[in-house]
Parts: C-alpha cells; sequence; structure tokens
C-alpha cells in the first residue's frame, strides 16, 4: 500500500510544483569561448601588468537568491592546487558580476566555477547546476560574450 | 614645509586612531603577537583535506563593526571587505575579492558576539605557497571617508608539528638555543644551554643543524642531552606536537 502511494505523491508534487523537479537536478557545464553563449555566463578578460583580469557575469533570473549562488576560484600549478577561494558577489541590475586576477603563468589548470544550488524561494533542495570553465581557453581567446 | 606637514599629519594617523583625519587609509600589519586586540580571529583546519603537507583550511572571523570604538573618534567602522592576495616570490600568482558568510555551527572557540554577528570567510591554501600569500581585511567608516585595512601573512597563523626546540651551534656541537613554552620539550624540563650529544640514537654531529631541526618535525624523537655545568647526561624521549601560534582570541 505505502509503496504504491510513494510514487503517486511523488508524481503528484512534480505537477503540482514544477520548480521542485526543476531545481533537483545535478548539472555540471564546461564552458568554452565556443559554448559560452549557450550559458548564462559572459566572461571578459583584460590584459593588466600584472595579471589577467577577469571578470565574469552570470545573468540571473527571478528564482536567483544569494543565499544558494556560490563562485570558487581556484588556482593551480599544474596538478598541485594553489588556493581554492570563494569569490565575492556584485550584484547588479540583471545579475551578478565576479572579478578576479591570476597570472598568466597560472593560467593553464587554474579554473572557476560558479554553483547554483536547488532551492524553492529560501528553502535548499537537493540539486545544484555548475558552470565552470578553465582560465586558459577565455584568456587564450580574449574572447567577449554576453548572453 | 607642506611635506613636512603630510607626515606629521600620517604619523599623527599611525600613532591615534582618535586622531585620524579625513581620506585616510591605514594598513595594520598583523601577526600572532598583537592578533588579540585586532577586530577578527583566524583558524586553521587540515583535518578535512587529504594531507597536512598539501592543503590547510583558513577560517577568519571578522566583526562587522570594526575596530575597537575610541572615545573621540567619532568614525563609526563597518566591515568593507576582505581580499587575498598569493605571490610567488615578488610576482602576483592571483587576486580576488573573498566572498563572507554567517559563522557555522561547527567553529569552536570563538566569541560569543563573533559567532552570532560576525562574518565568516573560509578558504582553502596549497601550502607551497603560504609563504607570500596575504589575507587583508578592510573596514570603512559611514561618516567620514576612512579605511583601515588589517593585513597578515598567512603563515603567520600555520600550526607547526615540532617538539618545541630551536638549535645553535657551539664550536663543533649543537646545543638548545631555546625551548618554546607550551611544546612537548618544555613539558619535559628541557632548558638552553643544553648540548644535544645524540638524536634518535646517532652523534648529532652526523646531522649538522638543518637536518637536526628538520628531524624533529614527525613522530618519535630520542635524544641524548648534556648539560654543560654538571656535565651529566639525560635521555628523553619526546612526542612531536602541533605547535599553534597564538592566533586565538
Amino acid at each position: 500500500m505505502n509503496l504504491k502511494l510513494i510514487p503517486c505523491l511523488a508524481l503528484v508534487l512534480s505537477g503540482l510544483f514544477p520548480a521542485l523537479s526543476a531545481h533537483a537536478e545535478m548539472d555540471t557545464f564546461q564552458i568554452s569561448p565556443v559554448n559560452v553563449s549557450d550559458s548564462p555566463i559572459s566572461v571578459q578578460v583584460t590584459n593588466m601588468d600584472s595579471g589577467e583580469w577577469f571578470t565574469v557575469f552570470y545573468k540571473t533570473n527571478e528564482t536567483t537568491t544569494d543565499k544558494f549562488l556560490h563562485a570558487n576560484l581556484q588556482v593551480s600549478d599544474g596538478d598541485k592546487k594553489i588556493s581554492s577561494v570563494p569569490v565575492e558577489k556584485i550584484w547588479t541590475t540583471n545579475g551578478v558580476e565576479f572579478e578576479f586576477m591570476v597570472s598568466a603563468t597560472y593560467l593553464t589548470t587554474s579554473k572557476f566555477t560558479i554553483t547554483e544550488e536547488g532551492h524553492i524561494r529560501e528553502m535548499g533542495m537537493a540539486g545544484f547546476t555548475n558552470w565552470w570553465f578553465y582560465l586558459r581557453d577565455f584568456a587564450d581567446a580574449k574572447q567577449t560574450a554576453k548572453p | 614645509m607642506k611635506s613636512k606637514l603630510i607626515l606629521c599629519l600620517a604619523a599623527i594617523n599611525l600613532v591615534s586612531p582618535a586622531f585620524r583625519v579625513c581620506g585616510s587609509m591605514v594598513v595594520i600589519s598583523v601577526d600572532s603577537t598583537n592578533i588579540q586586540s585586532m577586530p577578527f580571529a583566524v583558524r586553521t583546519d587540515t583535518s578535512g583535506n587529504a594531507s597536512f603537507d598539501k592543503s590547510i583550511n583558513f577560517y577568519v572571523i571578522a566583526d562587522p563593526k570594526g575596530p575597537p570604538y575610541t572615545p573621540g573618534d567619532n568614525m563609526h567602522f563597518s566591515l568593507g571587505g576582505a581580499n587575498l592576495s598569493i605571490y610567488d616570490g615578488t610576482n602576483l600568482v592571483s587576486s580576488c575579492s573573498v566572498a563572507g558568510g554567517k559563522v557555522p555551527s561547527f567553529m569552536q572557540d570563538v566569541n560569543a558576539p563573533f559567532m552570532t554577528n560576525g562574518v565568516f570567510y573560509s578558504f582553502e591554501m596549497g601550502t607551497n605557497h603560504l609563504e607570500s600569500a596575504n589575507f587583508e581585511i578592510c573596514y570603512g567608516s559611514g561618516i567620514h571617508p576612512a579605511i583601515d585595512c588589517y593585513r597578515f601573512a598567512l603563515r603567520t597563523f600555520v600550526p607547526e608539528t615540532s617538539i618545541g626546540l630551536l638549535l645553535g651551534e657551539k664550536g663543533d656541537k649543537i646545543e638548545v638555543a631555546e625551548v618554546l613554552p607550551g611544546t612537548p620539550a618544555s613539558r619535559a624540563g628541557l632548558t638552553a644551554g643544553l648540548i644535544v650529544q645524540q638524536i634518535n640514537g646517532v652523534d648529532s654531529a652526523r646531522y649538522g643543524i638543518k637536518m637536526a631541526q628538520d628531524g624533529f618535525r614527525f613522530g618519535i624523537v630520542d635524544l641524548e642531552l648534556v648539560d654543560p655545568s654538571n656535565g651529566k647526561t639525560n635521555k628523553v624521549l619526546l612526542t612531536t606536537a602541533k605547535t599553534f601560534p597564538s592566533a586565538i582570541h
């Protein structure tokens, strides 16, 4: 009896709350200059004296909240991790901006990740979406792409 | 004349925050000797990482109100942000503003006001670049255009594993130059001036100072010491332990 009831309830709930099923997924996307235009992300790289200055823009929607959005910069030297740091969010009118500088010497295996955790309003849910890219890909291309 | 006046004003800024003028920016260097009076605490943790030798988690808990209020100093500082800069010698490796959040409940030995209202910064650092990595916390005045920045080298707050002995050379012998308080060596009653005759059964002269000091960082150390004042030989067995700088307040 109980076994039949649970799938039935799950079906009803997922039908009633489409957001629930949407946020329960675990998706990871690697971005490159080739596919960045299909993502909510744009990357600008500016060459400075002491390194490459990255400005990453994440276009938010009406469900995005500060609490469930995170970004991480991992700087590596080959296979050795130098640092892993949560990057501060700068909220703008229609998205969030992240800024950081990395020396050209350390771009090859360094990467940046934006994670939006699953949630319904202020309540956390299982699942997340990860968008990540190797810094080298955008530094080489010096590409600017707005979604 | 003008430059003298500017220097004078800058000196006043550094000496007393109460006389700080508008538009000033003060950078305060923080280490284990003055952390106790700072508006933030630093913790380190290696337990969650694959290897102590590879990376260390740093936790910084900052008071959102900033420097302690001084009567007459009508600045009312509040937390502006934090920045991590990593260098390879003098060349920049990376720099970014670090995201802060609520203090998690797993933090221990943190003052109650910090636990409730503090801003929590957490990041992981590889040990290979600790020597030249700096963390900076800045507070801005809401009333006057003034900024106070607190800067510390991450290396300052990294726990070390040792028995707590610093060695020196005396002729062709190795002697105990200093015994660090609160360490296995100090608990065993060792004192400065003792001659290290043998380390793990081997004549200390064969080690040399550097190798001997490095050998004191891991496992169990068997020492044969001679007190030069009375010629007595003493044997001690010491187990290395983590020795923390005074990063906690």
